[in-house]
């Protein structure tokens, strides 16, 4: 599933630009804007998330969205990552951006 | 009435919920701090067999000030990271090409890291990547 999220790092070779998710594969990104459309494993995506990015498709790197991506929703996904993975305190805060 | 034992062989990796894990990235991009383009964890009760990668790649238009290309294929536990192949060009030719891969059986293990990087540190110019891999996750 394509989803265009938020980029962190960038700082040094030790933490590198990527986007806060277990496993993905990059499409296309933008260090400007700090935004990466990613490939991500359909199983690693929470059904309320699927469900925030069909309601608003984006279709490039710059363009806005046109409401934040919900705080709310962004807890819950983290909290389904570390479900899914199940790999004690690790924990991921990807947001769709 | 059939008795069995704990001593009876498991089924083979690929018998074990197997499913492909494949990654590719290609882009012919502009210079760029180190990025990581492909990334999977192994979930608890995984594990993930690594086949192959590679790594393609070649200056596509001259920079100003050619600096390094870096690809790199790791593992991270966190606290320790092992590279896999590494390829470095720091020429300003272009088409001059680079091409690397490998294949075997990594295994990766439960909350380990997998991940491809690259970096091109040059001021203008082009570079034309093609990084992939292949392997198989499967039940611990």
């Amino acid at each position: 599933m394509i989803l265009r999220c938020a980029l962190i790092g960038g700082t040094n070779e030790r933490d590198p630009l990527r986007v806060d998710l277990p496993t993905y594969t990059m499409v296309t990104d933008d260090a400007t804007t700090r935004r990466a459309f990613v490939d991500v494993p359909v199983s690693d995506v929470s059904p309320d998330v699927a469900a925030f990015v069909a309601a608003y498709p984006v279709l490039d790197l710059v363009t806005p969205l046109p409401v934040p991506f919900p705080q709310s929703l962004a807890n819950s996904w983290a909290e389904f990552l570390a479900r899914r993975y199940d790999l004690g305190e690790t924990r991921w805060h990807p947001a769709v951006f | 009435m059939r008795v069995s034992s704990f001593a009876v062989a498991r089924p083979a990796y690929y018998d074990r919920n197997a499913t492909s894990s494949l990654g590719t990235y290609n882009n012919q991009i502009a210079p760029h701090t180190q990025t990581t383009r492909v990334t999977v964890t192994v979930a608890a009760g995984k594990k993930l067999l690594l086949e192959l990668g590679n790594i393609n790649f070649y200056r596509a238009s001259v920079a100003t000030v050619a600096g390094q290309v870096f690809i790199q294929h790791a593992v991270t536990s966190g606290a320790t990271t092992v590279q896999l192949i590494t390829a470095s060009y720091f020429g300003n030719t272009t088409n001059d090409q680079t091409r690397i891969a490998f294949s075997g059986s990594v295994t990766i293990y439960a909350g380990e890291l997998y991940f491809i990087d690259t970096l091109d540190s040059s001021t203008g110019g082009t570079v034309n990547f093609s990084l992939n891999y292949k392997g198989t996750s499967f039940d611990a």
